[in-house]
């Protein structure tokens, strides 16, 4: 494993990385995911990647841990080349990136005291005692307020429940980096706010790099440090939320922030209108209650005739 | 008809059939324990390759995979009765002689091996892909994977097919009598069918019933107790 020295304060840094899948059941049948991804993510702050599903940033999430392998390109994490990396320090490396899911992918036959445990449990190298295994444990089950569900099955807990095991289980290994991909998707809003405002507190209190996949905006807003937009496979904008809410780009970039404004709209048509000209009605001229017109519909005389 | 069930039954002669019937009872314990036993962990071992090399698994290998499947395929469709007969000349080969109980655990050997292995590719495919890479995600190797994540996440599924697969043997093992095997089936066919004595053929009925009732109430009973445990 070569520790590679970094000038800056990047723990993630992703040089010209490309990536095809092929497919096998359709001859000839490509296609390219990931298009010259550049991205360099800070330590200890929050980075949203937001694009629509099949924008690819999934796939470029899981570079990071090597779930997936780029076809070029250079991928380094916390001093780390991932790409080419052999088997025995990817394992080692992946305790130093925890992983939050969508869907949880909690281990259904375990406890979640178990389920948090194991990490630890297959951590040769740890040498923790089985005191302090469930000294950090019982710790961490503490610090995501779940302890009261200790014997309890997955099965059994809510969704919001099961995502608090999630993270406190992919932080066991005490990572510097979280990696959560979609973690609240599955989540009604209130449980939402619940699973951010823990990946805040993980990230304030412990310090953790936590790189946040999402394809709403609104999460972006609340959380995240800076963001990197995502479409067809190309990071089109990279930069700070705020700065990135008051003045986009790129017209990915637009479209996701008039997106987010629209969905503070009363209406329908007020909707539309935030979507295509990024600014709601002005109270002189009230569209309130008028049937939907297109804006950048060219007027047509010939309709008065 | 009635007349002929009850004149049937007085005719046998118990002192000198149940021993038969205990000897036969035997003869297919020993066939079908022996067949789950070996052809249980063969299957169970060709079972988890072709579940790994398929497309974006652990192993992948298209190769392998390929082999595997396609000679499982070509096995499995062979009715059970014609299998024996072809393959006699392995049989022999490799047991030495292609008559009685311990040589027709030969084929029964195969075919239940082959019938595991798709049983367990089956049950393993249905586990959660999310589990592989929640273990793969924290450093677990693919060994730990399989035996700690991805078989115990698979157990009530794989407890309903080995059951499954335990009374398919009880139905190989009656076949098998007719090359000489022995066992409740040849009983039931020799001295039930032939000799015109249903009393004698329904109680083979009611033993290998009893045994595949049993089967299924333990198979039933396990899975259920694992679902409340967990649920």
């Amino acid at each position: 494993m070569t520790k590679q020295t970094n000038e800056t304060e990047n723990i993630i840094t992703l040089k010209d990385v490309n990536k095809t899948f092929h497919s096998r059941d359709k001859k000839g049948k490509e296609n390219q995911v990931l298009k010259d991804i550049n991205l360099e993510i800070k330590q200890g702050e929050i980075f949203g990647i937001i694009g629509k599903s099949g924008a690819g940033k999934s796939t470029l999430v899981r570079l990071i841990n090597a779930l997936e392998t780029a076809d070029t390109g250079e991928i380094v994490v916390d001093g780390i080349r991932m790409d080419g990396i052999s088997r025995t320090d990817l394992k080692k490396a992946r305790k130093d990136i925890g992983m939050v899911f969508q869907n949880f992918n909690l281990f259904n036959f375990k406890t979640v005291y178990d389920n948090v445990k194991y990490p630890l449990t297959i951590d040769k190298e740890s040498q923790l005692s089985a005191d302090e295994i469930d000294t950090r444990v019982n710790g961490l089950l503490d610090f995501v307020k779940i302890k009261s569900k200790a014997k309890n099955y997955p099965l059994q807990l809510s969704g919001g429940q099961k995502q608090r095991v999630g993270i406190a289980r992919a932080l066991a290994t005490n990572p510097n980096i979280i990696l959560a991909d979609e973690a609240t998707s599955a989540l009604d809003p209130e449980t939402t706010l619940q699973v951010l405002r823990l990946l805040r507190k993980v990230n304030r209190d412990q310090g953790k790099t936590i790189v946040l996949i999402t394809h709403t905006m609104s999460i972006v807003r609340l959380i995240c440090d800076r963001v990197a937009i995502m479409e067809n496979g190309k990071v089109h904008e990279v930069g700070d939320v705020d700065e990135i809410f008051e003045n986009p780009q790129s017209d990915v970039a637009i479209n996701f922030v008039r997106t987010f404004k629209s969905l503070e709209a009363t209406s329908l048509e007020e909707a539309d209108h935030i979507l295509k000209t990024g600014a709601k009605h002005s109270k002189d001229n009230p569209m309130t209650g008028m049937l939907y017109d297109d804006p950048e519909e060219e007027f047509d005389e010939s309709d008065l005739l | 008809m009635n007349n002929y069930i009850i004149d049937a039954s007085r005719a046998i002669n118990w002192d000198t059939t149940l021993p038969k019937i205990y000897e036969a009872t035997f003869q297919t314990l020993q066939m079908v324990f022996t067949t789950l036993l070996v052809g249980g962990i063969l299957g169970l071992v060709f079972g988890i390759i072709l579940w790994g090399t398929r497309k974006g698994n652990l192993i992948e290998n298209f190769v392998v995979y390929k082999i595997l499947s396609l000679t499982i395929d070509i096995i499995r469709p062979i009715p059970f009765i014609i299998f024996i007969t072809a393959i006699q000349p392995l049989t022999i080969g490799i047991m030495g002689t292609s008559i009685g109980t311990t040589a027709v655990i030969f084929p029964m050997t195969i075919f239940a091996t082959v019938a595991t292995a798709r049983l367990v590719e089956q049950s393993l495919i249905q586990t959660d892909p999310g589990i592989i890479e929640a273990g793969l995600s924290m450093g677990a190797s693919r060994k730990r994977i399989l035996f700690q994540l991805i078989l115990p996440e698979a157990i009530c599924p794989l407890i309903l097919g080995y059951a499954f697969l335990l009374i398919a043997i009880f139905d190989m093992s009656a076949m098998a009598g007719t090359v000489g095997g022995g066992g409740l089936g040849n009983f039931a066919m020799v001295w039930g069918y032939q000799k015109f004595n249903p009393t004698l053929m329904w109680i083979c009925v009611g033993i290998i019933l009893v045994f595949v009732e049993l089967t299924q109430i333990f198979a039933q009973y396990l899975t259920k107790r694992i679902i409340h445990k967990r649920s």
